[in-house]
């Protein structure tokens, strides 16, 4: 029989709030609309950091990042605490300009389950940028 | 010891497709289901069939032109007016720069679809080995 949970509030059993909840990788939530479900788990951003790659690289806050290493001007590997079930993910991203009126470009290098490149371009020459800013979405191990 | 509710739906009392789920800091609450990514894909675009390797609510890609397709959704937007775009794409052979975008290739946005294209660092529409896109929004 298909079971509704109706409720306001996700938290906790200690009532502290909802970071300890745990909610399986099959639950679906009802939609805005309500006319359909939408995967939750699916739907989570996995990894995300605002980072600078600069100097020495380092993530000012993020997400299921676990280090950064210096792979040449411009192109820095992010690696996950958590790996993901396949390296077929999507990576969201944008960065600030290094020179005013710089054109932008970011791209993605060699991807794997646990790690991700990033390039970041400012008119066609690779440079590095203090202000970088990534997301990633896909499935988890 | 751990508790475990088991569900299949998860669905608010007040508004069925609207749960309030505490934030990180406990001080305030956020969407729940406005929170979620709706769509994502992860496209081979340089193949001679551009295809999906790997997606969420996405049916299927059209290859409109070059440098430019199609994400047609399983399950449909409340609006086309609420859809945010990003992503980022490798060019084939190399790690040069590339921006994705939202493309309405010279239609109104829609519900059900979605164009986006790929440009290189130099703004020209190419195939790329790797297209990444994700859509935030409200589904219908």
């Amino acid at each position: 029989m298909t079971s509704v949970l109706n409720v306001d509030t996700i938290v906790d059993k200690a009532g502290s709030g909802g970071t300890n909840v745990k909610v399986a990788n099959n639950a679906v939530a009802v939609a805005e609309g309500g006319g359909a479900t939408t995967n939750v788990v699916q739907g989570l951003t996995k990894q995300w950091c605002n980072m600078s790659g600069q100097s020495t690289p380092s993530f000012r806050n993020s997400f299921n990042s676990s280090s950064i290493t210096d792979v040449g001007t411009g192109q820095h590997n992010i690696f996950l605490t958590n790996a993901l079930d396949n390296a077929d993910f999507v990576i969201t991203g944008g960065k600030a300009n290094q020179a005013s009126n710089a054109g932008n470009a970011t791209g993605i290098g060699v991807v794997s389950t646990s790690a991700y490149q990033v390039v970041t371009y400012e008119n066609g020459s690779v440079v590095d940028v203090g202000q970088q800013y990534y997301s990633l979405n896909g499935d988890l191990a | 010891m751990a508790s475990i509710l088991k569900v299949d739906t998860i669905t608010g009392v007040s508004t069925a497709g609207s749960i309030a789920v505490t934030g990180e800091g406990n001080s305030t609450t956020t969407n729940l289901q406005q929170g979620l990514c709706k769509s994502w894909i992860n496209v081979d675009g340089d193949a001679s069939t551009p295809s999906i390797r790997d997606s969420l609510n996405a049916a299927s890609l059209t290859d409109t032109a070059t440098g430019r397709y199609q994400l047609n959704y399983t399950n449909n937007f409340s609006t086309e007016k609420q859809q945010a775009g990003a992503g980022i794409a490798r060019r084939s052979g190399s790690s040069k720069g590339c921006i994705v975008g939202l493309d309405s290739q010279g239609n109104e946005l829609r519900t059900s679809d979605t164009g986006f294209s790929v440009a290189n660092d130099a703004g020209t529409l190419v195939d790329q080995d790797i297209a990444t896109l994700l859509l935030m929004g409200d589904l219908a």
